[in-house]
């Protein structure tokens, strides 16, 4: 037996590399392909809460389409994903490019910056609610002393500023990510490729367009797929802030998904919701991943 | 060096097998998940009572206070996954909806020993832990809303507490002086608070969700129009920002003295006792205010259940037995400073009730009505309510200004689409 076991595992470098894999191997498969699998199984199934599945097809899918809070949801989930993922990438290449200069207490600069993302998602997003507030914000109280404005703004609970207000939060939190993350790029640039700029007299904007973009272009990427993906999923500060309100004025995926999962108890509508735009996504990882490997 | 590895490999292997299986030791413990409430004290003597009763009968009972908000996600969580805890706080409409799902053990034995010594349900509570006639949760309070009224601000302006829905927008008009205060604080985010107050008004304008056989729809009608037009020209009086508020919105409110009305429970009284005395001096507390279709008020109720899952249904009602004991009972209840009204009528005669607050809480709560009145409680009832429509309908005109008839109607599409899959 002893002998046997011997030969299957320790004369065995396949068998033995594969026995060590394996806990990693269930763990992907427990952790990652087994619930993916699940919830495309609940999309495909009528479910309410405790009750048996029963498989509808594409049913929910259709649902879906013909709903009109659904539609008023892609356009809130595009419009904060694409302003959000752009500006929180132009301030983040703020934050990099001053980050990369030589000054006094740089370091702690850094660290700094990246307190808003360090911090919890709920704490500082009800500390932004606090800030909203229309009776006791500080932002109201500011603005109202400096005389923009007379009365307070509601600016989470107005259906022109609720959307806008929350994804200014998300900008807020998720930049200095993007910041550090470039600055790392920004300095594993060669010197020389400055020096050689400096050389044939290139200016500051010309260095950036031909130096510091074309050396931080795959990093760029990755972390605008990042970007993408975390803002086409956020769900705490959207509903901290506003629950997708008011009258669904910044209802996402994740809220209308959360919506009708739990609260109203749909569990295979909100699967399906979930999922609407895995497609999307797999497609932008997938052309991201081959440029990226086509560069390597 | 390969020796090691597979050694080391095995080694993972048993002791995560054992950390399975190994420490399952069968040992009588009973998990209990109540809602951490506005009042410490309630907690606290909940947590004694329960922990007293482990201690006579040699069990083990683990008792998690889970805030409102996060509850319902949690158990819908730990129902899908069967991981539910022996007894269970639930509100009103859920034991309804959680039997249809066969999730709950029949406490009809524990509900007629409760009975026996506490005396009567009210009939809202009775219905409420009713299926088919036999029971499946066992009411513990009724929590229904009154009108708290600035009687220093009314004084000024020469006005009577309101009574009517009419009184508290005529007087709403009157107080408004922006941005120092506003009328009523009138809740409008999607939060149960809005749901709960939105429905009362409108019933009291005589909206009806359904007819009394609970699967006719009647929403689309004047009465619900007429009523949501009042909410409109109530709300342009309230403050701007009522349709970000959360749960807490109008309790801040009146709280800080912004807003001359609210309807609430006894959350509010009972912070202005312990923290702003004076505010209690200018405060008036009245009925839930009466319209036309008469005096009307949702009653949220709190019950507890015991899930099929548990593997100590006995003990788990004995245990529910116990809490219900009369001197348990009310010390439990009396942990929310009476703010809560008793389920029994039975202890609502008791001395510590004849507090005139106290006996404003329990009158309120006869009037109280369950979700999906005046027919009984249904599951499309309770997912009409768990939607959040009216708080939505209210919205489309308030946020968005559309017409309130086409408001209605769009709801009343989604009310029919829901009770059509039942």
């Amino acid at each position: 037996m002893n002998r046997m076991i011997k030969k299957f595992t320790l004369d065995n470098d396949n068998m033995l590399g594969f026995l060590l894999l394996l806990p990693l191997l269930v763990v992907i498969l427990g952790l990652i392909v087994y619930p993916l699998f699940s919830v495309i199984w609940l999309s495909l199934n009528e479910k309410t809460l405790g009750m048996p599945l029963q498989f509808v097809g594409f049913r929910n899918f259709f649902a879906l389409v013909r709903n009109e809070i659904f539609y008023k949801t892609v356009l809130n989930t595009f419009l904060y994903t694409i302003v959000g993922v752009f500006f929180k990438l132009f301030y983040g290449m703020i934050i990099a490019l001053f980050l990369n200069q030589q000054f006094r207490a740089r370091n702690y600069v850094r660290g700094f910056l990246l307190l808003p993302w360090a911090v919890p998602a709920i704490v500082s997003s009800l500390t932004w609610r606090w800030i909203y507030d229309d009776m006791n914000g500080v932002l109201n109280f500011i603005l109202m002393k400096l005389h923009i404005f007379d009365l307070p703004v509601c600016w989470l609970a107005n259906a022109s500023t609720a959307l806008p207000s929350v994804m200014a939060v998300s900008i807020w939190r998720h930049a200095p990510f993007f910041g550090i993350t470039l600055l790392a790029a920004l300095q594993s640039i060669p010197k020389e490729l400055y020096e050689a700029a400096d050389v044939d007299g290139a200016s500051k904007w010309q260095k950036f367009w031909n130096v510091d973009l074309p050396g931080i272009s795959a990093v760029l990427t990755v972390v605008t797929l990042i970007g993408i993906i975390w803002t086409f999923n956020e769900f705490q500060i959207v509903y901290v802030l506003t629950n997708g309100g008011p009258a669904h004025a910044s209802e996402v995926f994740s809220t209308l998904s959360y919506q009708t999962g739990i609260k109203s108890l749909r569990l295979g509508e909100a699967a399906a919701i979930s999922l609407m735009f895995l497609p999307f996504i797999g497609i932008l990882i997938t052309i991201t991943t081959n440029w990226l490997l086509r560069k390597e | 060096m390969k020796k090691f590895l597979f050694i080391v490999f095995v080694l993972l292997l048993v002791v995560s097998i054992y950390s399975i299986y190994g420490f399952a030791v069968e040992k009588e413990r009973l998990t209990i998940w109540t809602e951490k409430s506005f009042a410490p004290e309630a907690d606290q003597a909940f947590n004694d009572i329960v922990n007293r009763y482990a201690l006579d009968n040699g069990i083990d009972v683990e008792v998690t206070n889970i805030s409102w908000g996060e509850f319902v996600t949690k158990l819908v969580a730990a129902i899908e996954v069967k991981a539910t805890p022996d007894i269970c706080m639930i509100d009103n409409g859920a034991t309804m909806q959680y039997e249809f799902a066969d999730l709950l053990v029949n406490v009809s034995d524990v509900w007629k020993e409760t009975i026996k010594q506490n005396g009567e349900p009210l009939p809202v509570v009775q219905m409420d832990a009713t299926v088919n006639g036999q029971q499946y949760s066992i009411p513990m309070s009724v929590m229904t809303h009154l009108l708290f009224a600035r009687k220093d601000l009314l004084d000024i302006k020469g006005l009577e507490v309101p009574q009517t829905w009419e009184d508290v927008l005529s007087a709403s008009k009157s107080i408004y002086n922006p941005p120092s205060v506003y009328g009523y604080g009138l809740p409008l985010g999607k939060t149960k608070d809005a749901e709960n107050f939105l429905t009362q008004i409108l019933w009291a304008f005589g909206m009806r969700t359904v007819a009394e056989d609970g699967k006719t729809v009647v929403f689309n009608s004047p009465e619900t129009v007429k009523g949501l037009k009042f909410i409109a020209e109530l709300a342009k009086y309230a403050p701007p920002g009522i349709a970000g508020w959360d749960d807490s919105g109008d309790n801040k409110a009146y709280q800080s003295e912004v807003v001359a009305f609210v309807t609430n429970s006894g959350t509010i009284y009972k912070w202005m006792l312990e923290e702003k005395p004076d505010l209690v001096q200018k405060t008036r507390l009245v009925l839930t205010p009466s319209g036309p279709a008469g005096r009307q008020n949702i009653a949220s109720m709190r019950s507890m259940a015991i899930f099929k899952n548990s593997k100590y249904v006995e003990t788990a009602k004995k245990l529910l037995s116990y809490i219900m004991k009369p001197e348990n009972y009310e010390m439990w209840l009396s942990g929310y400073g009476g703010y809560y009204a008793p389920a029994y009528y039975g202890t609502m005669n008791k001395p510590y009730w004849s507090d005139p607050i106290r006996k404003l809480f329990m009158e309120n709560a006869k009037y109280g009505h369950g979700i999906g009145w005046p027919g009984p409680m249904t599951v499309p009832a309770r997912e009409v309510y768990s939607n959040m429509l009216i708080t939505e309908m209210v919205q489309m005109v308030v946020v968005q200004g559309k017409k309130p008839e086409e408001a209605v109607s769009a709801i009343a599409k989604r009310i029919e689409e829901i009770y059509a899959r039942y």
